[in-house]
């Protein structure tokens, strides 16, 4: 995993990551490029982005309003139980 | 060799929510295929597997979004199909609001396969911790803003109102990226029938990076039309009135009640043989 990931992941996973102190340990001991280090403290996530050549053009929806899945073999209406009972 | 399917999510914290059985899930598959809300957080997962195939292209303005779905569904299981393990990995709980893990699992079922899905930390469990609302204590109803627009619901203003996706509320075609001030007008014309127009609503974004800030911005409704929307902007409405007691029932329980209580004063019998 590389170093930026690994202090981003850091920063989220520790209950002190977002400790100014802590962030300032964390990147002077990850010895990132310093247009990446000074994304992270000025919380500039367009450079950060930009730095990691990372896809900037992210769709986050998962939902449509109107479902019309290819229902060709559709029969989601036959509910299947799973439960069991042991004797 | 059989495949397999588990849809796995991330939480929506890089690093902070996700579980150690999605982790698992995604170090030891074959193939793993990933839908993440940034480029970063896209990234991230890259960095767990060396096979890690975004979803993301199949994403265009203008497509309606059940096809790009779909594509997503028939991308996963051509893998399934050639006998792959393979894990699908979504950002927040795989299975809320997102609808590619819950057909993939279905149509990899249908066809005899193994599928299954792992619970994940999801934008409305962030909601509640971030804006300290208890969806047990007056009750929490959530709609896709679009849908919420599209069919008749009713609205229980004495109940949370949480609509997801407001940011494309009103979008018929499903090929859009955001809908425009005109959309938002319905919408609010439609929850004034109920709300007042000053009513403080909240504008939601949990955050994903740990740089991010979270966004509970609080503004009049009437606003809504206004303001800055984003993809994954939620709309929430708290309550605008009290409960109402249901006093029907509530008679009914109390003679309930009174006649347990009468039951209860009668002398013990106890049967002798």
């Amino acid at each position: 995993m590389s170093k930026v990931i690994q202090v981003l992941e850091q920063m989220s996973r520790d209950a002190n990551g977002q400790n100014e102190d802590a962030i300032n340990n964390l990147l002077a001991a990850a010895q990132l490029d310093t247009e990446i280090t000074t994304a992270i403290i000025n919380k500039d996530v367009i450079t950060l982005e930009r730095q990691l050549n990372v896809r900037s053009d992210i769709v986050c929806m998962i939902l449509p309003a109107e479902d019309d899945e290819d229902d060709e073999d559709d029969d989601s209406t036959e509910i299947t139980n799973y439960h069991v009972i042991g004797f | 060799m059989s495949g397999s399917l588990v849809c796995v999510g991330t939480g929506m914290t890089l690093g902070a929510h996700i579980c150690p059985i999605a982790s698992s899930y995604i170090t030891q598959a074959d193939v793993v295929f990933s839908l993440m809300s940034t480029g970063i957080t896209e990234r991230w997962v890259e960095e767990m597997h060396e096979d890690v195939r975004s979803l993301q292209p199949y994403y265009q303005e203008g497509k309606n979004r059940n096809i790009t779905y779909n594509e997503m569904v028939n991308a996963i299981l051509a893998e399934v199909r050639i006998g792959k393990k393979v894990t699908a990995v979504f950002y927040g709980h795989p299975g809320v609001f997102a609808c590619v893990s819950h057909r993939a699992i279905d149509k990899a079922k249908k066809e005899n396969f193994t599928a299954h899905m792992e619970a994940g930390i999801s934008a409305e469990d962030c909601l509640y911790a971030d804006l300290s609302i208890d969806p047990g204590k007056t009750g929490c109803i959530n709609y896709e803003a679009s849908q919420f627009m599209f069919y008749q619901r009713n609205i229980d203003p004495a109940a949370h109102l949480v609509l997801w996706q407001v940011g494309l509320a009103g979008d018929k075609s499903l090929g859009k990226f955001s809908t425009g001030k005109a959309y938002r007008q319905i919408l609010v014309d439609l929850l004034l029938k109920t709300y007042p127009a000053d009513h403080k609503v909240i504008l939601y974004q949990a955050k994903v990076l740990p740089i991010d800030t979270m966004r509970a911005e609080y503004i009049a409704l009437a606003d809504l039309i206004d303001a800055e929307l984003f993809m994954h902007t939620t709309l929430v409405i708290p309550p605008s009135e009290k409960m109402r007691p249901n006093q029907a029932i509530l008679d009914k329980l109390a003679e309930l009640d009174k006649q347990e209580l009468k039951s209860s004063y009668r002398p013990k019998l106890t049967l002798v043989l």
